[in-house]
């Protein structure tokens, strides 16, 4: 079984960007941006984040994933995605 | 996605359309004028499941997909629309229980919310934050294991019975969401009369003074009370009303069809009348164009496929535009008739006004609907 490197097109990082470049259009974004202070997360983006992560890595995001720093980044989206997969693998 | 309801999903369409028409119709009227939904409607809607219509059983509830809430949803908003929107906002409470709450509230509250031994209610509007839902101004404040809150929310669709408000404030200036007990020391519920319409939907003012609840309140994380817990609590109400508008569609039509049928003027039933035909037409086919937008946002909820924010801003954009429209024409078909409270339709065209306006304004969901097309043709 083969893991998608950082940079391949199946890697989170690449998904996740894919899809928030929705959100920040016309603007650069570095992986550890603040996506906050930037103002690109807002209510719709993070519900739309959120279900878009569900369906996509097949994970259920719960209350305590509902924190600032597991959203402030696209590499904070990406680590929250890989510690949810491993502990679903691992269940 | 599929255009007929299934076996089952029909099964639940005739249970709530008999209820509809059996139990719930012949009180809307009374409802309107009294202002106040009586004790066991509620305990009707909680008998058949529809107060826990999405919560899964082993919490009580009846377990019901999105595609069959929008069944009933509709069933219901045909006979009543302030009995509907109950359904609604205590399922925006209950949902966020389920989905966004910790073991302890979902242990606390699951179960007496879907089985409608408790009502929730949700409370975010204020005097002055409506459509801008960020701005909210109460605020809390930690002492110790606490928190204060002190501010005030208004137009809380059945804040006059409810025994727990989902309620949003700031906290250091970010968004939490709470569970906030009608019982909370300096949490003053005052009734709201005089409305246009959804007279029985029992309105309250909420006004926390220095109302003192426990931290373990908090819904979620902090900075995620708008982001997050509202609005997924406002797709699931947008979809509710969504469906209710088509019920209020339908019910407009079925009074025209009848009373066009029955009224004769100039030697003939005016609905042999050219002009009353279009109108009856123009019903029928934003009825069904309604019904179907909200099957689509039933289908993408029940496959939690992220186009359902856009699918269900469309619906209920369109739907409740449509409601004002077909219930005014309704009017317009009983003629002085239809101006009177001794038909429905005039409390119809005042329910429908309201979904224009209630789970986010038109205007609201024309800037969404807006913003999600143009992502998609840039992305």
């Amino acid at each position: 079984m083969t893991t998608p490197s950082e940079h391949s097109e199946d890697s989170p990082a690449k998904k996740v960007r894919a899809f928030l470049g929705r959100y920040f259009r016309n603007q650069e974004l570095r992986d550890d941006e603040d996506m906050f202070a930037k103002k690109i997360i807002n209510s719709v983006a993070a519900m739309d984040l959120v279900l878009f992560i569900e369906k996509q890595f097949a994970v259920k995001l719960g209350p305590a994933d509902l924190k600032l720093d597991n959203f402030r980044t696209i590499a904070a989206i990406v680590a929250m995605i890989e510690r949810k997969t491993q502990s679903s693998h691992a269940a | 996605m599929q255009l007929e309801l299934t076996p089952a999903q029909d099964a639940i369409r005739r249970e709530s359309d008999e209820l509809s028409r059996g139990v719930l119709a012949p009180e809307a009227g009374a409802i309107d004028r009294g202002g106040a939904v009586p004790r066991r409607l509620i305990d009707e809607l909680a008998r058949v499941g529809y107060l826990g219509a999405l919560a899964p059983r082993d919490v009580g509830g009846r377990g019901l997909s999105f595609v069959e809430l929008g069944v009933v949803h509709e069933a219901v908003g045909r006979a009543c629309s302030s009995l509907r929107s109950l359904l609604t906002v205590h399922s925006m409470v209950l949902h966020t229980v389920l989905t966004w709450g910790s073991d302890e509230q979902r242990a606390r509250w699951a179960t007496p919310l879907a089985r409608g031994e408790r009502l929730g209610a949700f409370g975010l509007s204020e005097p002055g934050a409506g459509s801008d839902a960020s701005s909210v101004a109460t605020t809390a404040t930690a002492h110790g294991d606490d928190l204060v809150l002190d501010g005030t929310k208004r137009w809380i669709t059945f804040g006059q019975i409810a025994d727990v408000y989902l309620v949003f404030a700031k906290l250091d200036g970010m968004s939490v969401a709470l569970l906030v007990e009608r019982t909370a020391p300096g949490l003053t519920v005052t009734p709201i009369d005089g409305m246009l319409g959804t007279r029985g939907s029992m309105l309250a003012e909420l006004r926390f003074t220095e109302c003192r609840v426990p931290q373990r309140a908090i819904v979620g994380g902090i900075g995620f009370g708008i982001a997050a817990i509202a609005s997924s609590a406002l797709d699931v109400g947008r979809f509710s009303v969504a469906s209710g508008c088509v019920g209020i569609g339908q019910a407009s039509l079925d009074a025209s069809l009848a009373y066009a049928a029955e009224r004769h003027q100039f030697g003939r039933p005016i609905a042999e009348h050219q002009l009353v035909r279009r109108l009856l037409t123009n019903m029928i086919t934003e009825v069904k164009a309604a019904r179907l937008l909200c099957m689509q946002a039933g289908c993408s909820k029940d496959a939690r496929d992220p186009r359902t924010i856009m699918d269900t801003c469309v619906a209920k954009y369109f739907a409740s535009q449509m409601a004002v429209r077909v219930a005014n024409d309704a009017v317009q078909v009983h003629g002085a008739n239809g101006c009177s409270s001794a038909y429905p339709v005039e409390r119809y065209l005042r329910d429908a006004k309201i979904m224009e306006i209630i789970e986010g304004s038109n205007e609201m969901q024309q800037n969404m609907i807006a913003e999600f097309g143009l992502r998609e043709i840039q992305s």
